[in-house]
């Protein structure tokens, strides 16, 4: 029996990253080392980890596949996701370096002190990459699902969780950036192999790409998948578009797995080189997306995209549906299996087996176990640290924490996450996956971007603002979302799918309210000391 | 800081303006926005590219702008360790 390709190639991937792990154990034994990597990444490697962060399961299968079936729509994601980067640019990069040590909410909490502020701070983190998390597991058993019959989801959500765990607890911060590193570039190798072998199908004239998008048959229906409005329709679209877009460029900039990145570096000039190196990375992968997902619709076709059964399972699935019996037949007559459920998620395999059968796919598929893998990894360490550093180390023991206490409740937080997430994600099946992002951008962006941006800018921002601004965005966006239509279909109480139009105003014009209620003079005259520590470094974490 | 201030808030509000053109022109135009611009490429789809390329601008000139700012920088973290050594 000849070894399964997907097997080979997964198998590989692992035995890099475990030796990878294994070397940096030694260097995590620290908590310095655990969190931030002693801060020796360089602005390049940083660079890179970002994208790899960035550019998760969710964007690589989810926005592919929303291209595959809703065309531009699904691209205005990858719109938002770029051009958010400018935000952590402009303002938060070089300052979060300078300010912060190992969480978001040191940087929150240096001019802002009080318990209040950093527990809340903490909590957020929490609530976000907890939802990013189960986006990312619940992509897992999708593309499992599909990819290896013998291993069902629930089996391959326990092992993407149990390995992604080895990672974090033994390799901490520098065995979690390589790993990112090495996944951001198998991830671009694969999509431009993709990229270029839809053009090179299409004999390499982009014009024929979209010439064929403009009629891709959508439920039988000829669609012009250029057009905007597949996705995005009803009375209430353009206030749900302009929600999305406020989401998503200021999601990131509250995202704290990313944001904690900007820890690992040595000075804020490199805090902006690694955000230079992730535009590029990122924005490349985006434009990508767009000849990916059209090319899924065109070569593939949207009702070709799901899960597919085949021999007695396919024989068996027709004669419990004799009503479309017809159609099914001849779809097992012609294909040798049928597609039962469609699934979008499944659009970048299924177009890589298209263009080049079941090794390509194999390569695809490892790829998308292993971005999944790292993205995890990177959640749980951005988990842990909010707990060990701010919620046992800061607010319970009062910052009195011998060093391996430290890293045992760090080191336990992770264990604990991981499975929380693990148990979530077998729940939650089916979701698309960039759905599920959207909203833990909704979150960020309505509760730690408007505190960290004023917090970084606004001399008078005092800390009864920052914990109402908080309060405020994480009840409205999170009650939002429970009662939307994604929740309560056809009962919803609020029309918009996406809360941000409301949230993220309301985020930061209750941090402004608190502000204005109770000035803070302490707080006022500690923005000095930050304005010199953000801009010139003296005093910052070495 | 104020150098840096000076890029950043200008750079700031063209972003966000550009930005949400984006989807507010696809709201109140989209039969506009759904035709087709450059060969059969819809007129939503090349603003959309053109984010791509303003993004990939503003970064390359905060870049250059920003190498002017780590020698103010350094100027001054370098003043204030002289001052406290003497």
């Amino acid at each position: 029996m000849t070894p399964d390709p997907l097997v080979v190639m997964f198998g590989l991937f692992l035995a890099v990253t475990l030796v990878i792990t294994y070397w940096a154990s030694a260097r995590s034994s620290s908590s310095r080392g655990f969190y931030t990597a002693h801060r020796e990444i360089s602005g390049m490697q940083n660079g890179w980890a970002i994208a790899g962060d960035y550019m998760s399961a969710a964007s690589f299968l989810g926005i592919t596949g929303l291209i595959a079936f809703f065309g531009f729509d699904g691209f205005l994601y990858a719109v938002g996701w770029i051009v958010a980067y400018l935000t952590v640019l402009f303002v938060l990069a070089e300052p979060m370096r300078n300010v912060g040590r190992y969480t978001v909410a040191d940087v929150v909490a240096f001019r802002l002190r009080g318990r209040g502020v950093r527990a809340l701070t903490a909590a957020s983190t929490l609530v976000i990459t907890l939802l990013y998390m189960v986006a990312q597991m619940v992509g897992a058993g999708s593309i499992v699902n599909l990819l290896i019959q013998r291993i069902d989801d629930i089996v391959a959500i326990v092992l993407v969780g149990s390995l992604m765990l080895v990672y974090v607890l033994i390799g901490g911060m520098l065995a979690t950036t390589w790993v990112q590193i090495i996944k951001a570039g198998l991830l671009l190798a694969a999509s431009l192999t993709l990229g270029v072998l839809v053009l090179a199908h299409f004999g390499y004239s982009p014009g024929a790409l979209f010439d064929a998008a403009t009629r891709v048959h959508i439920g039988g229906i000829p669609t012009n998948l250029l057009q905007p409005g597949h996705f995005f329709k009803g009375p209430h679209a353009g206030l749900d578009l302009f929600s999305l877009g406020l989401a998503l460029a200021l999601g990131t900039a509250g995202l704290p797995h990313i944001l904690t990145r900007f820890f690992t570096v040595p000075s804020a000039r490199a805090a902006r080189t690694s955000v230079g190196w992730a535009m590029a990375l990122i924005g490349t992968f985006y434009l990508l997306t767009t000849f990916m997902g059209l090319g899924a619709a065109t070569i593939v076709g949207p009702a070709h995209i799901g899960k597919r059964i085949d021999g007695t399972q396919a024989i068996r699935y027709i004669a419990r549906h004799p009503e479309r019996a017809q159609a099914l037949n001849a779809e097992f007559g012609k294909d040798g299996f049928i597609v039962t459920h469609q699934n979008n998620n499944l659009a970048a395999p299924l177009l890589a087996e298209a263009l080049g059968g079941p090794l390509l796919m194999a390569f695809v598929a490892a790829v998308a176990f292993a971005t999944i893998l790292a993205v995890v990894a990177g959640l749980t360490l951005t988990a842990a640290s909010a707990f060990s550093h701010d919620i046992w180390y800061s607010l319970i023991r009062r910052g009195d924490v011998p060093e391996n206490e430290q890293l045992f409740v760090a080191r336990s937080a992770a264990l604990l996450f991981g499975v929380l997430a693990i148990a979530l994600s077998m729940l939650l099946h089916r979701v698309n996956v960039a759905f599920l992002v959207g909203l833990a951008f909704a979150v960020a962006a309505s509760t730690n971007a408007p505190a960290l941006i004023l917090a970084l800018t606004w001399r008078r921002f005092s800390s009864a603002g920052a914990i109402s601004g908080m309060i405020a965005g994480l009840i409205s966006s999170v009650a939002l979302i429970a009662v939307s239509p994604d929740v309560m279909h056809e009962h919803a109480l609020f029309p918009l799918r996406n809360p941000g139009i409301v949230s993220i105003p309301l985020g930061f014009l209750a941090a402004v309210a608190g502000t204005l209620v109770a000035r803070d003079h302490d707080s006022e005259n500690r923005f000095n000391e930050l304005e010199v520590r953000a801009n010139t470094g003296i005093g910052a974490e070495r | 800081m104020t150098a840096r201030r000076r890029f950043v808030i200008p750079a700031s509000i063209f972003f966000a303006l550009f930005f949400l053109a984006l989807p507010a022109s696809l709201a109140l135009a989209p039969g506009v926005m759904a035709r087709a611009a450059i060969g059969p490429l819809t007129l939503a789809y090349a603003f959309a590219f053109a984010q791509f390329v303003t993004s990939w601008v503003l970064l390359a000139l905060y870049m250059r702008a920003a190498r002017g700012f780590d020698v103010r920088a350094r100027r001054i973290a370098e003043r204030v360790q002289t001052e406290a050594v003497s």
